[in-house]
């Protein structure tokens, strides 16, 4: 269907072609070779098929027009014989080779394709993170992914366009050659009749491309109005706010809008078809009339006759394949412009080049942010101005502040998931850009405020592939208070996680999701650490009890603690307030309280009522 | 397989299936029935003129105006034909997409109206997702194109077969040992067994290529789902991203998904050579009778059993019919083995609606007026080990608010669940104004809550309509609403104001919100609602202690002659509360008023002093 979801996705995705592209041929030739680079046999076996496609086409038209010359001649049995052994057995022969390659181009299909697949994966995963930080970057990497691993448009499509296209090239040049005894100008209608009906589907194809930026955006809405809130997350407030009715005739207008496009699209089909049609009756009239005129006068026989027919309409299909494999491979080179497009936009910034940052065992760096300002991409205002700050080695600081002050921003800096558009960030003294990012990295642990984890077993989750210890495994599990959970589950460790994957997976609540990934931030040991909100849906216990511990976990570490809930601060060395993109107040909490400023101000809110009972204890006390 | 085909086919399943899509299009079975008989008919124009233009053109008593007649016909019916048929075709396929569409919808629909119980089990969706995929080739709306096909293959077999008794009557004239030997019922019958042999050898290999394909992917699909979940758990959300980078998992992520890969290809190739095998000696054996055909029609033609023209005419007739006996065959099974793609869309269809039940209304009395009782209450998620709720026993009517507090998994959120109908209770009953709930109208029930709920969700609407949950609202009422949910500074700073495209998936323009901001959305759709009783469920939990503060009060003052249950980890929140039931593995250990369970030194005083000793 010309209008399903797959091609309307196509469509979508060749809007984003930009100008600035390495034209088609180019992408042809360079997704060619590519191919050739690690599969050269598939593109042999495409090439192979190609000539025998021409052979069966020859064979298909000398066959019928040989067995009316045996009969029509009277040439007898022997003859007829000879011509079906030779003739038909070579068809067959020839068809069974096509049919072996096609099916043999198939299974190696399966392996580029899902090879391609992985090597997406791949990239992707290894990708800078903010590459990969944007909102569209999911449906960009998903629909590449899609393409490659399951459409198998860069591997079985795009060969079958380039191979399509060779055929009924040479096709078209050899069926010229065999007009001998006809007058050649007898193609001249074929081709002005293809000619037309090209030009028939370009406008088809401008009008779709003037106004595809119409309905992908209804189809979208009606796919995430059928998908998105129709999801068991979604089902409680679809419920509570009564929104089926509205839903539902929110998705029979964007339905109704949708097919004034489809019925319009397809009328331009039909129009095109119209022509074209009116195009090829001209042409295989003229046809007709020509041969039967040459017959009529003698200069024929009717085995020619059969013979020429066949080569004109053979002609008229090697033009208007021409004309529609062109028309393919100008949306494979789109395709390939949008691959090349998406690797580069995962393209590494820092190269290979920079040093490996290696600390000393135990060793914690200090870090010195010197006016860091940092600019999101497109943004206009900076989120963090002319930040200065020093983190000294072992430090345990909470990061408190307004939603909004750019607390999640500096986290981002600080791990290196971003650069500092101005100033510089300082390791023990030295500037952090002459470091790889992954080196870097690697000096952090953390929690951050979203569940990262992924559908594989628990003691997966928790070493992510590092070295596997049973024994600290379970110290970090009794430490983010979990032990008793996994102690539970049949299958301990080996569980899998995330139930809407696996089947009979266990299924974790808020507070234990926030407990296992505490647990995962523990067991790797690096010097930083970093917990963005990890309490956020944790009971006042279990709040309590990882304050308590706090201590413990941060030993021999410099940690970093974000919350809202600025008890955490107690048991901080030193409180770090942001507001709007800077540091505003810092201290220890008791310093701060004495300073009476924002902090003491965000405090005292909070804990009013904890004080006011408090107070009203002592009071009943004394 | 066998026989779950013979389980899924019955006559009351293709009535309803029938009745459907003729519900959904109209006409939509004329249309099918005249596209196949267009479909079936239109090749025998050509074979037949063009096979008379040849005998024409090879007889010597040749009249060229009558071949010329002939080819113009030939040339204008092939014209005239397409035409009709891509009419019928295109027309077809546009209520075919409709229908599409509507079932997409009608999946949908049922989704938001199913039992939410069951809406939580994974297989659900499952399902949704494959009733959707199947789109074309599957379920209900496969039967049209079925139907079409079943239909053209009978018209086609029905002509050939009249055509090929022709061809095989056609008798070589004479007496020679040539004329004997064709003439021989023998050599008729040697035909047709060979036909016979070949078109079921081609259906057996494409049976058994199916079954195979079919086989294959349940062994397969766990390699391919585990990729795909996988994958999807990295990229869906890119903020998972810093997860993979900070932890350096993405050796073990590709390390897994390659695993899955090679199973999953190493399989996938296999079943693709088996295919090759089968489909290349199926392909041998109807190419070699199609060389059979040449031999017999042009043995009869040079004995003279019929003209040159009818070579073209009698090999174009006998594969037409091969192909017709072929389709026929292959549609029917696939006619049969869709039932049970058809009946997985009825059975979705037919789950139960949470709607269904109940028929009193709640009156604006009650509204006014109401008291809600547990009495006994149990729940046990479905699957679970332990019940969540254990004998609950309370009650709290308008003007009263209520704190539910507790440790994590206590069973809080399942209590306001069971309150707003979202899962009925397997022991006791919970009462409205001394009425069994279930026997309330659900709708009608459902407009006494506004809710914040932990896991909100806002959507990729205009912010206005996601206030609203409607698309026409008051929309002075929905600004007043974001104001007093503390969004009002936003809101002003955005250009659209109220028709702003929430997040980026429908508008390049659309505004991605932070989690404190789409808290506040969630917190202004509750306000606008404006019912007769409010459950908040964590709703500040992303807000900073400024706006929690202000939250608060301005909660106080929306429910100050509503009725209310807080639920927060934040014990200070509880100072608004009349009463503070606290849970504890799903019962209500203790209730009371904040002051009176401090002094109880219970649960309570313990859940208070682990937070308040850090703000003292």
């Amino acid at each position: 269907m010309s209008y399903g979801e797959n091609s309307v996705n196509k469509k979508k995705s060749r809007d984003k072609k930009s100008r600035d592209g390495y034209g088609a041929l180019n992408n042809l030739l360079y997704w060619l070779k590519a191919l050739y680079r690690d599969f050269p046999l598939y593109v042999w076996l495409f090439a192979a098929e190609a000539v025998l496609s021409v052979g069966i086409s020859l064979l298909g038209v000398y066959m019928p027009s040989a067995l009316v010359a045996d009969i029509t001649k009277g040439r007898g049995l022997e003859m007829l014989l000879w011509d079906l052994a030779v003739l038909g057995g070579g068809l067959v022969c020839l068809y069974l080779m096509n049919h072996w390659l096609e099916k043999t181009e198939q299974v190696m299909t399966v392996e580029i394709g899902q090879e391609w697949g992985l090597r997406i994966t791949e990239e992707s995963l290894r990708a800078d993170y903010a590459n990969i930080e944007r909102p569209d970057f999911p449906e960009n990497f998903f629909e590449m992914e899609m393409r490659h691993r399951w459409n198998w448009e860069y591997s079985l499509d795009f060969m079958r366009a380039l191979k399509g296209f060779a055929t009924a090239a040479t096709g078209m040049t050899l069926y010229v050659g065999m007009l001998s005894g006809v007058s050649p100008w007898i193609l001249l209608p074929v081709i002005a009749g293809t000619a037309v009906s090209y030009w028939m589907k370009l406008r088809c194809n401008r009008w779709e491309a003037a106004n595809r930026h119409k309905w992908i955006p209804q189809d979208s809405r009606m796919r995430y109005l059928a998908w998105s809130t129709s999801s068991y997350e979604a089902a409680k407030d679809v419920h509570l706010y009564w929104m089926p009715p509205w839903l539902s005739k929110f998705y029979n207008r964007e339905l109704k809008e949708r097919l004034k496009f489809t019925v319009r699209q397809q009328a331009n089909y039909f129009l095109d078809g119209s022509v074209s049609g009116c195009m090829h009756m001209m042409w295989e009239g003229i046809a007709y009339f020509y041969l039967v005129y040459l017959v009529c006068e003698g200069r024929m026989d009717a085995a020619g006759f059969v013979l020429y027919f066949g080569i004109i309409t053979g002609f008229g299909a090697w033009c208007e394949a021409i004309v529609a494999r062109m028309r393919e491979l100008h949306r494979k080179a789109s395709y390939v412009e949008e691959h090349r497009k998406f690797f580069e936009s995962l393209q590494r910034g820092e190269g290979g080049r920079k040093e490996e940052l290696v600390l000393p065992e135990g060793h914690v760096p200090e870090i010195r942010f010197e006016n860091v300002t940092f600019t999101y991409r497109g943004a206009e205002t900076p989120v963090l101005k002319n930040l200065n700050l020093t983190i000294r080695p072992g430090e345990n600081i909470a990061l408190v502040g307004l939603n909004g002050a750019g607390k999640t921003t500096f986290i981002k800096l600080l791990c290196g998931f971003y650069q500092p558009t101005r100033g510089r960030i300082l390791i023990d003294g030295v500037d952090r850009s002459r470091y790889s990012s992954e080196s870097w990295l690697r000096c952090f642990t953390g929690v951050f405020q979203d569940a990262g984890l992924f559908p594989l077993s628990i003691r997966e989750n928790l070493t992510m592939g590092g070295e596997q210890s049973g024994e600290r495994m379970e110290e970090c599990l009794k430490m983010a208070d979990l032990e008793e959970k996994v102690g539970k589950l049949p299958e301990g460790l080996d569980t899998l996680f995330g139930r809407q994957s696996h089947e009979g997976a266990v299924e974790f609540s808020g507070g234990e999701l926030q407990k296992l990934m505490l647990a995962r931030a523990l067991y790797r040991q690096a010097p930083i650490l970093v917990l963005d909100e990890p309490t956020a849906a944790l009971d006042p216990l279990a709040e309590s009890r990882l304050y308590e511990r706090y201590r413990l976990l941060s030993e021999g570490k410099t940690s970093l603690f974000i919350s809202h809930r600025l008890a955490s601060t107690r048991f901080c060395d030193c409180v770090l307030l942001m507001e709007d993109g800077s540091v505003a107040e810092s201290g220890t909490h008791e310093e701060l309280m004495e300073k009476d400023g924002k902090y003491a101000w965000m405090f005292r809110l909070q804990s009013r009522y904890y004080r006011e009972e408090e107070e009203r204890k002592e009071a009943g006390l004394a | 397989m066998k026989e779950k085909k013979e389980k899924a086919f019955c006559w009351k399943t293709l009535k309803r299936a029938a009745g459907y899509l003729s519900g959904e299009a109209h006409g939509i079975f004329a249309l099918t029935l005249v596209t196949a008989l267009l479909n079936a008919v239109y090749p025998y124009a050509g074979i037949l003129l063009s096979a008379e233009i040849l005998t024409q053109l090879s007889s010597p008593a040749r009249d060229r105006e009558h071949i010329l007649f002939l080819a113009a016909l030939l040339v204008v019916i092939n014209f005239v034909g397409r035409r009709l048929l891509d009419f019928c075709g295109q027309f077809l396929d546009v209520r075919m997409y409709t229908v599409m569409k509507h079932i997409e919808r009608d999946v949908a629909a049922k989704a938001w109206r199913m039992d939410y119980a069951m809406s939580a089990d994974p297989k659900l969706n499952e399902t949704k997702q494959r009733i959707i995929r199947w789109a074309y080739d599957r379920g209900v709306l496969a039967l049209v194109w079925q139907i079409r096909e079943i239909f053209q293959a009978c018209v086609t077999m029905g002509i050939s077969v009249a055509l090929a008794a022709e061809f095989l009557g056609a008798l070589v004239p004479g007496e020679g040992r040539a004329a004997r030997l064709l003439n021989h019922p023998g050599s008729v019958l040697l035909f047709l067994g060979l036909f016979a042999l070949s078109i079921a050898y081609g259906l057996y290999t494409s049976a058994r290529t199916q079954k195979a394909f079919c086989e294959a992917d349940e062994r397969l699909v766990k390699y391919s789902n585990q990729m795909i979940h996988l994958t999807d758990s990295c990229f869906e959300d890119y903020q998972n991203g810093k997860d993979i980078r900070l932890f350096q998992g993405a050796e073990m992520i590709l390390r897994n998904l390659r695993a899955n890969k090679e199973a999953w290809t190493r399989g996938s190739q296999e079943i693709y050579r088996y295919n090759r095998r089968m489909t290349s000696l199926s392909l041998l054996v109807g190419r070699l009778f199609h060389l059979a055909v040449y031999l017999f029609v042009g043995l009869k033609a040079i004995y003279g059993a019929f003209g040159v023209g009818s070579i073209l005419k009698y090999t174009g007739v006998v594969t037409q019919l091969g192909d017709g006996i072929t389709q026929f065959c292959d549609s029917i099974r696939e006619f049969l083995q869709n039932f049970q793609y058809v009946k997985v869309y009825f059975d979705y269809l037919d789950m139960p609606d949470f709607t269904a039940a109940g028929e009193l209304p709640v009156t604006e009395q009650i509204r006014e007026n109401y008291e809600f009782e547990f009495r006994h209450v149990s729940y046990t998620y479905p699957g679970a080990a332990s019940p969540s709720l254990r004998d609950i026993s309370c009650r709290f009517r308008r003007g009263e608010k209520i704190a539910a507090v507790g440790r994590n998994g206590s069973g809080k959120t399942t209590f306001i669940k069971l309150l707003c109908r979202l899962c009925e209770p397997q022991e006791g009953e919970i009462l409205l104004n001394g009425v069994d709930i279930r026997r309330y109208d659900y709708i009608q029930y459902l407009e006494l809550f506004s809710t914040v709920f932990q896991d909100y969700q806002i959507f990729a609407f205009r912010l206005g309509e996601n206030v609203a949950a409607e698309s026409e609202y008051d929309r002075e009422r929905a600004v007043k609403a974001l104001e007093d949910a503390g969004f009002g500074e936003r809101l002003a700073a955005m250009p659209q104001g109220l028709d702003t495209w929430l997040f980026k998936n429908f508008s390049e323009e659309g505004v991605e919100l932070s989690g404190g901001e789409s808290q506040k959305v969630a917190i202004a759709r509750c306000l606008y609602k404006d019912a007769a009783f409010v459950v908040l469920d964590e709703p500040t939990a992303a807000l900073d202690p400024v706006a929690e503060a202000d939250i608060y009060q301005r909660m106080n003052q929306f429910t100050l002659d509503k009725g209310a249950i807080y639920i927060s980890h934040r014990l200070s929140s509880c100072h608004f509360c009349d009463r503070i039931l606290v849970f504890e593995q799903g019962r209500i250990v203790e209730q009371g008023t904040h002051e009176s369970l401090i002094a109880a030194e219970g649960l309570y005083r313990r859940l208070w002093d682990a937070q308040a000793k850090y703000y003292v």
